[in-house]
């Protein structure tokens, strides 16, 4: 018997109103139908009615979770429209503000992931991660969601105190690498609910523009970092996790 | 340039003369009248990916559409025209457009052939497209 449930689009385990309508076979999900829009704003037709300056905290605001990106590439825009280069030193602390914001981010992720396969301790686990990520993100910027950091030209805010931002990378990184990944790469759990299902194939990646984390466990060995290296990246190792397996757990 | 006879390859493949031309952004050609289908086939076929499509309002009415594609890292955009405003929809090929054109749809009322989904995006069901168009004045 098929039958349909409802998911949002105002639910608890959503970041964001939109609602899912999930259509199941018994405990089969079949197909899923998806509606978004609940918050249109307009936000690209309110940018070309102000000045290019107003237009950084306007842009700021289209996500809460990813504000700095989207500062940032406005900002790299314009400089690139008038010839602006920007000083090496800001590019770091560029640099190292996205990567703060990617950590958080994935962090996040990571825990609603975590609820949403009914692991609650991981989530918590991820959550407390997240709040050490945006204590650095506070002592470097002023704020935890809107960093106010990138202007025309460089950076609102220099970084002053390093030890104290290196020493909580280095509690971050234990939590990290001797909690939250062993759980979700060897953990019963996270293998029962993740491994050999959502499976997307590389060529599907490819059809559906897939981009990160997700292109990257179906094959797709890209990172923007890379292949399009903006601010310092150029000069960074970066080692590009890839993979062919094409599960969502490897997503994860 | 070896690279931009590759490149020159896909229009001709098509029957284009324009060239591709090498901008700080990656490569762009302009078509007006691409079939803009044939140009997505041609570009799965080389392994290239669709990054998103960007429309251009301009003051004559019509809307300019920018399809940007990655190749290994490398970024390379066909802009088009149509005919009052109608171009053929890219989804039979690329499932992932279906969101872009139809987010085009409600802001610029440009209409996909071809395209599956009639419900809007963005915008309620029964709300008109081309909310960012220009309000047009009466003038007495």
């Amino acid at each position: 018997m098929t039958y349909k449930i409802p998911i949002g689009p105002y639910h608890p385990a959503l970041e964001e109103p939109y609602k899912i309508e999930l259509i199941c076979e018994g405990e089969v999900i079949k197909d899923t139908k998806l509606k978004v829009g609940f918050n249109f704003r307009g936000i690209e037709f309110l940018a070309q009615k102000r000045s290019y300056y107003q237009d950084i905290a306007l842009v700021e605001r289209v996500c809460g979770i990813c504000s700095n990106v989207h500062t940032l590439t406005f900002c790299q825009a314009i400089e690139k429209l008038a010839g602006i280069t920007v000083s090496e030193r800001a590019q770091y602390i560029r640099v190292i503000l996205c990567e703060l914001e990617r950590l958080h981010s994935h962090s996040l992720w990571a825990g609603v992931a975590a609820e949403l396969i009914g692991f609650q301790t991981v989530f918590m686990v991820c959550f407390k991660l997240r709040e050490n990520v945006m204590d650095i993100l506070e002592m470097i910027s002023g704020n935890r969601v809107n960093y106010g950091m990138n202007c025309v030209g460089g950076v609102n805010r220099d970084i002053s105190d390093t030890t104290t931002i290196l020493n909580s990378v280095d509690t971050m990184e234990k939590e990290l690498t001797g909690t939250i990944i062993p759980i979700f790469t060897s953990n019963r759990i996270v293998q029962s609910r993740c491994a050999g299902v959502g499976i997307l194939t590389h060529e599907q990646a490819q059809n559906w523009g897939t981009v990160g984390p997700t292109a990257r466990a179906s094959g797709i060995d890209q990172d923007i970092r890379k292949s399009s290296a903006y601010a310092v990246y150029d000069s960074l190792t970066l080692i590009l996790q890839c993979n062919k397996t094409e599960m969502c757990w490897l997503a994860l | 340039m070896e690279e931009l006879l590759i490149h020159n390859q896909w229009t001709k493949e098509m029957g284009i003369s324009q060239l591709w031309e090498k901008k700080v952004d990656g490569w762009w050609v302009f078509v007006p009248f691409l079939h803009t289908l044939e140009m997505a086939k041609i570009m799965r076929s080389a392994g290239s990916r669709l990054i998103t499509i960007t429309a251009i309002h301009e003051n004559t009415g019509n809307t300019h559409l920018a399809y940007h594609w990655d190749l290994a890292g490398e970024i390379f955009t066909w802009v088009c025209s149509a005919e009052d405003n109608i171009f053929v929809s890219i989804c039979e090929v690329c499932p992932g457009a279906d969101w872009v054109e139809r987010e085009i749809r409600d802001y610029y009322a440009v209409t996909f052939l071809g395209q599956s989904e009639h419900n809007p995006l963005m915008l309620r069901a029964h709300d008109p497209a081309g909310v960012f168009l220009p309000v047009e004045k009466e003038v007495i």
